[in-house]
């Protein structure tokens, strides 16, 4: 059956569209920064993101740029996530639902083996939205209203190359921006009564530099090594009142630490792989964030994954691919003070070939629990589903999904 | 299917409330951002104070006699058209009299409301437009009545005064008009009971007040108003805004309690209107279909010297209507909110001239609305009230 480009197109405009309703991260992302997203796209989620250092012939969203030296098309990629999670504190839980803002990546080959790639990425996101009740003697009853909305994005501008057939290498241009806002407002719902509010804008800006390498070592073997360099953001920080008169403002820096990867991937059976990698980044000093100060720790990402790809010819579950995947990661974050707050998580995912044209369509779901009620008074049991659109040149033809 | 997963998740989860479990992240310190805390502030006043501000009604539909609330109708002017009297040369008058289109007698206490009232010639013209607050000069000695009596009896089924015929039959026979600058009708005495006899000005537009002669040969002769106008003043004590009169009531607070930083939400003059004083149109207003609603306008003046014109104007802070007066009395409260004017007063936009409440009619209308003032009973007093919030800390201090 073959499918018009205009299907695909609906897709991705649906992923948009709703990615116009982000919510809140995990309720961790309210504080610091945000919650951490890493980089990858459903495939690299759906093992875990342990695949630094598996090939992939399809995506332009990869764990690893040096990958998209392996792309023969101009190829555009999305990743969006929805997530559902209950967040328990004490013996109670509540509900929420969160969306992020989706990953996307165009990669034009220049020549057989140089590829050049531009895109966007969120580092990181947090949004929270919650209000308090009080009262005031001999006054209506009002509401002091709290709002956050953080989001740290980069554009990435990369080059990635291939060294005969053993070694990809990619580095990167990143522009990083963003914003963290935080909104108070305290609200009488009457008529006559003014609200009053408040903002504080965070705007942060630099520019950094990330390199990688794939190597294949061995015809089963693949080695995968990533640096993101720091990134030395200048914050510009306003605060507005209602009363012009207390405004202020202030900047300073703020570093992100580099951050180091190391992966590796074993083709263990014609069509199966295991890949694991480790990630880590020093503790940032928390400028601009004083009540982290001394208690901010360095992250790190510890992931293993399974994936059986997927056959050209057979039944429906051999022409699509299989993935499986555990990951944890601990936050720079502590909560309380000297409390880590950490993330488990297992992944399942699969893709099959795109309709009408070149390309996949990958889901993942993540099933997992951050912090713990024990530690951090709080923790998160978390359903994610993503899901990665991703399109080349031609559309006449299907391409054969190698991954 | 995926579309209608994407669909289904987006439109139909639905996310509970964050704030149980934010709260821990703000208890903590972790998420530092706090509201300020929201404080109500009372302002008793530094003085209450009556400002008299000279208004006259001229061109009012009806013209008044009587008294209410403090209110005084003691003088009516009344100018006639003698320009035809020369047709009546020779001849001899039987008769004359001012005959009084009453429109209505308010009965404000438990008798009938009857008023004796004499008439006097005015020395000095008058014209509506003026702002008369007395009765232009006037003959001392009243215009007596055919028996010699110096007053007349006037209630709604007497309502004419009756003129010694030699009075006309002098300037009859000079040919030159009579009460060249017209009569004034006053109290004669003091009422024996309150109430208000209204009856029709030139400006109603039909039936005004008229002098009609009747001669020996049965023939009459009829003189229109062409100028009338109240003299009304305001007589009465207490905490009163009075329109038609006029009194303003000035309002002078000083706000030194308030924190420098304080963010207003909400700042209101409250004040509490004594309905058994107040006055909000009279029987025969109500009649013509006018508002009983006394309707208010609140300005922060220019200057705060009373002896200035800068006093009698200024920037608009609030307007709004409200009853005054009812039979039953009471008391009903007003908030009335001063919206920008704290919030400039606090930033130091504005100075701090106090509050001048007056009749938004009060070139139009006498009303009345009536006020507790800085003795009444503590839960009766005015007072300024200010709810403010401090700056939102972004430390995690308040």
């Amino acid at each position: 059956m073959r499918r018009k480009p205009t299907t695909i197109i609906l897709l991705g405009s649906l992923m948009l569209l709703f990615s116009g309703r982000i919510f809140a991260q995990s309720v961790f992302g309210l504080n610091f920064l945000g919650e951490h997203r890493f980089r990858g796209s459903a495939r690299s989620v759906a093992l875990g993101y342990s695949a630094l250092a598996l090939p992939d012939t399809n995506n332009a969203i990869t764990m690893n740029t040096a990958s998209l030296a392996d792309l023969t098309s101009v190829t555009f990629s999305l990743y969006e996530v929805l997530g559902m999670s209950s967040v328990g504190y004490g013996e109670k839980k509540v509900d929420q639902n969160r969306f992020q803002l989706p990953s996307a990546l165009l990669a034009v080959p220049l020549r057989k083996g140089l590829v050049l790639g531009l895109g966007y990425r969120t580092r990181f996101s947090g949004r929270g939205d919650f209000a308090f009740r009080r009262s005031v003697t001999d006054s209506p009853a009002l509401w002091e209203v709290y709002k956050l909305h953080s989001s740290l994005f980069s554009v990435p501008f990369s080059l990635s190359g291939k060294v005969g057939d053993w070694l990809k290498l990619g580095g990167e241009l990143q522009i990083d921006r963003g914003g963290i806002k935080d909104e108070v407002a305290v609200l009488i719902p009457r008529e006559d009564y003014r609200t009053v509010y408040s903002f504080r804008n965070r705007r942060f800006s630099a520019t950094s530099w990330a390199g990688f390498l794939q190597l294949q070592v061995h015809p089963r073997v693949s080695l995968g090594i990533g640096y993101d360099g720091q990134v030395e953001y200048s914050v510009e920080e306003r605060i507005d009142y209602d009363y012009v008169a207390l405004d202020s403002t202030a900047s300073w820096d703020f570093t992100l630490p580099a951050a180091f990867s190391a992966g590796i991937a074993v083709n263990i059976l014609s069509r199966w792989y295991i890949s694991s990698t480790f990630w880590m980044r020093d503790a940032p000093y928390p400028s601009g964030y004083k009540q982290f100060e001394g208690i901010l720790s360095d992250e790190r990402l510890l992931a293993f994954g399974i994936e059986r790809q997927a056959e050209a010819e057979g039944g429906f579950f051999s022409r699509v691919p299989l993935r499986l995947g555990y990951y944890e990661n601990r936050w720079h974050l502590q909560f309380p003070a000297g409390e880590q707050v950490i993330s488990r998580f297992f992944t399942l995912g699969s893709g099959y070939p795109m309709p009408g044209g070149p390309g996949s369509l990958d889901f993942v779901c993540e099933f997992g629990k951050i912090g713990s009620v024990d530690r951090n008074r709080v923790d998160e049991t978390v359903f994610r589903f993503g899901l990665s659109l991703s399109v080349s040149e031609k559309w006449s033809r299907r391409k054969v999904v190698t991954h | 299917m995926l579309c209608a997963l994407f669909i289904a998740a987006g439109t139909g989860c639905s996310s509970d409330q964050e704030a149980p479990f934010s709260a821990i992240f703000q208890e903590d310190g972790a998420y530092p951002p706090k509201a300020g805390e929201t404080i109500r502030y009372v302002d008793s006043l530094r003085s209450v104070s009556m400002v008299s501000v000279p208004v006259g009604l001229g061109q009012s539909t009806l013209l008044k006699l009587g008294g209410f609330q403090g209110i005084r109708f003691e003088s009516v002017l009344l100018q006639f058209d003698f320009d035809s009297l020369q047709n009546y040369q020779g001849k001899t008058v039987d008769s004359i009299f001012v005959d009084l289109p009453v429109y209505s007698v308010q009965h404000l206490s438990e008798a009938d409301f009857r008023l004796q009232v004499k008439l006097n010639e005015l020395l000095e013209d008058f014209d509506e437009t003026d702002t008369l607050t007395v009765v232009p000069s006037f003959s001392s000695l009243p215009i007596p009545c055919p028996g010699g009596e110096e007053a007349t009896e006037i209630n709604f089924e007497h309502n004419l005064i009756y003129i010694d015929p030699a009075e006309m039959q002098d300037s009859l026979d000079a040919g030159v008009s009579p009460w060249t600058y017209g009569l004034v009708i006053s109290w004669a005495e003091e009422p024996d009971s309150l109430g208000i006899i209204e009856f029709r000005a030139h400006d109603y537009g039909s039936d005004p007040t008229v002098l009609k002669i009747k001669f020996t040969d049965d023939t009459e002769a009829t003189f229109p108003a062409v100028k009338d106008y109240t003299i009304s003043s305001y007589q009465g004590g207490g905490t009163a805004c009075v329109g038609g009169v006029a009194t303003r009531v000035y309002f002078e607070f000083d706000l030194d309690g308030v924190d420098e930083e304080a963010i207003v939400h909400y700042s209101a003059l409250v004040l509490h209107a004594d309905q058994g004083e107040g006055m909000g149109s009279t029987q025969g207003e109500s009649n013509l279909g006018l508002s009983s609603l006394f309707t208010y306008y609140l300005y922060t003046p220019d200057a705060s010297d009373t002896l200035v014109p800068g006093f009698l104007e200024g920037t608009g802070v609030a307007r709004e209507s409200f009853n005054p007066g009812y039979a039953e009395g009471g008391s009903v409260r007003l908030k009335i909110p001063l919206r920008g004017f704290t919030l400039d007063v606090l930033a130091g936009l504005r100075k701090n001239t106090g509050l001048v409440l007056q009749s938004d009619l009060e070139n139009v209308r006498v009303q009345k609305a009536a006020f507790y003032d800085k003795s009444a009973p503590e839960e009766l007093r005015p007072y300024v009230e200010i709810i403010y919030s401090m700056p939102a800390s972004y430390t995690g201090e308040r």
